[in-house]
């Protein structure tokens, strides 16, 4: 059932993102399923399953998934439990078992600070050895986990993805950056003329 | 095919703001498009720093431009006067001009005043904290980090002989203060280290004004040289009774013998202090006084020698103790003094303080706590509120 209802499920570009089915549809389409498991012989669900992009469905533990803040967020909102798997529509299978991976590896971190301080951000050094391996992807796997981390509120993963990528430029010409992530250099001569001599007195 | 591009503005202003990309990384950022160019810009400029080694004139024309055409970005703005600023402060360094742009920073939340023995005098140096705290509407934070090795002139005489600026008043009386925390850190060299010291606070909290003292956090910093190690904080005087500081933190360096004479050094009006101690040499010395040894394990501690303990206190002078009702140590090296043991023992500290309401002794990691209430009988209960925190990789020592 979940397979089907889920095609159905109308998204919306935020953004740039695709937004994530709203409770209300989620309530929507579960509505039979939500009745029949609130029962108190209802199975003890501690496994739920994930659908990606790319319909594939996976299944994962409960705690792992709910590393995701949206996830969390929305099982709080549907209830105890669901049987139909959760469409990702932002996230292929690739993706979203690397995601997986770090999540069950992390299952058991301490939930990050609530405040956003820059202070509290470990500098790029500190990158745990696990995570460094686990970022040794090509880019395209790279940003793609960023971008995943980002849509499912994962912050941690968030983190280590965009230090990653920091650690990628740092110490590096601008032509060395424009190789390596193959940008374009849009600035005319005479705005880099520019952005040099405004810089000036800031490098002084 | 996604790539870097596909990243939006957010992950990117998410990524140039990582710690380890420093102020030449986010140049050669800004310098990569124009769409970088533009992300990078609020980050490179959120905690500006501007160094003047005295080879150049801070305020050239270009230099100007660009504080103003991006001070809206900033958000910490440090100044910082090296040594040889000196020479060319008798020259053309004019610190009137210096006031005036400041203001240009009228966002900035938190400033950041160095100087490595700069030779100002206590005139300009009050000049700076003063349009620093009346032109700075959103100063939250403010460091004052101080180099001093002579007595420093009030003002400069022969120099500038049409220096007519007069010694500026405290705030006025309507001034609210948005300032809420203020570290002050005085390093000094000299044989006369009581003196500079003493000078360097009158001057600082003069400047700083009443209602600021009384509504900020103090976290105060002094480091002796070595050749004055000797003079110790027994030397120091006390701070006097002029500044009404509401809440102050001290920092003991490992120069700083023992935590007993720092006691001293505290302003009456002061009712809640911290001591924060460097090294376990504070518990050192307590421990030769008291010929006990500590156990080096906080977590398994030791018999303690109570009598010992209250013979040495009974012993040191301990005037202007009543004054305090919160103290908490912290010890960032070292071991807590009595590792995990009962309160009955450290309830001895409070027979010392009869106004005393809490009394914390913090470590990495360890926190153990007791509120003590006095009863109307002259007893007092000591109840442990102690705990384990979990570990702290970072202690910040100042607000930030």
């Amino acid at each position: 059932m979940g397979l089907s209802a889920s095609r159905q499920i109308e998204t919306t570009a935020i953004s740039g993102h695709l937004a994530f089915p709203t409770t209300a549809q989620l309530h929507h389409i579960n509505l039979p399923v939500f009745r029949q498991l609130s029962t108190p012989t209802a199975v003890n669900m501690t496994n739920m399953k994930l659908l990606s992009s790319d319909n594939v469905e996976i299944s994962v533990e409960k705690d792992v998934a709910e590393r995701s803040v949206l996830i969390k967020n929305m099982l709080e909102d549907v209830g105890e439990t669901m049987d139909a798997p959760i469409p990702i529509p932002n996230v292929n299978e690739a993706v979203l078992r690397k995601v997986i991976e770090w999540c069950e590896h992390h299952r058991n971190d301490p939930p990050p600070p609530a405040d956003d301080d820059s202070d509290s951000r470990k500098k790029s050094t500190d990158i745990e050895e696990w995570d460094q391996k686990f970022m040794q992807v090509d880019q395209e796997m790279l940003f793609e986990i960023i971008l995943a981390a980002n849509y499912l509120d994962i912050k941690p993963l968030l983190d280590v993805g965009c230090k990653t990528v920091a650690n990628m430029i740092k110490g590096k010409s601008p032509e060395e950056i424009r190789k390596t992530f193959n940008i374009q250099n849009d600035f005319t001569p005479e705005e880099e003329d520019q952005i040099r001599r405004e810089n000036e007195w800031a490098e002084e | 095919m996604t790539d870097i591009n596909c990243l939006p503005n957010e992950i990117l202003l998410h990524i140039f703001d990582d710690p380890q990309l420093n102020q030449d990384d986010l140049l050669q950022i800004a310098r990569v498009c124009s769409l970088w160019c533009q992300i990078a810009t609020p980050v490179r400029f959120k905690d500006l720093v501007t160094v003047f080694p005295g080879d150049c004139d801070p305020w050239q024309e270009h230099r100007l431009d660009g504080y103003r055409k991006y001070a809206d970005h900033v958000r910490s703005f440090t100044l910082s006067l090296e040594h040889r600023l000196r020479w060319k402060m008798h020259q053309d360094f004019d610190f009137r001009e210096y006031s005036i742009h400041l203001a240009v920073f009228s966002r900035i939340t938190k400033f950041t005043f160095n100087d490595t023995d700069s030779w100002m005098s206590w005139f300009e140096y009050r000049s700076i904290l003063n349009r620093a705290i009346t032109s700075l509407p959103n100063l939250r934070s403010l460091v004052i980090d101080r180099y001093l090795s002579i007595p420093t002139p009030t003002c400069l005489s022969g120099h500038k002989p049409n220096w007519t600026i007069k010694i500026p008043s405290p705030p006025s009386p309507n001034y609210t203060p948005s300032i809420k925390d203020v570290a002050i850190i005085i390093n000094i060299k000299s044989n006369e280290a009581p003196n500079i010291f003493h000078e360097a606070m009158r001057h600082t909290l003069d400047a700083l004004g009443t209602d600021t003292c009384r509504s900020a956090r103090f976290a105060l910093s002094v480091k002796l040289a070595p050749v004055n190690e000797d003079a110790g904080y027994s030397r120091l005087p006390a701070l006097g009774h002029a500044w009404d500081i509401g809440n102050l933190q001290i920092l003991l360096y490992k120069d700083a013998k023992n935590i007993v004479p720092s006691f001293r050094t505290v302003p009456l009006e002061c009712s809640n202090v911290k001591f924060l101690a460097l090294s376990n040499s504070t518990f050192d010395e307590l421990e030769r006084r008291t010929q006990h040894r500590f156990s080096p394990n906080p977590l398994q501690g030791t018999k303690l020698d109570t009598a010992m303990l209250q013979a040495r206190m009974e012993t040191m002078e301990i005037e202007g103790l009543s004054k305090f009702k919160n103290i908490e140590i912290l010890v960032l090296k070292g071991y807590l003094p009595y590792g995990n043991k009962l309160p009955e023992h450290y309830a001895h500290f409070a027979n010392y303080f009869p106004n005393l309401r809490s009394l914390r002794f913090r470590r990495f990691g360890y926190l153990i706590e007791f509120s003590i209430t006095h009863q109307s009988d002259g007893t007092m209960i000591c109840a442990r509120r102690g705990r384990l925190l979990s570990y702290e990789k970072k202690l910040d020592l100042f607000f930030s």
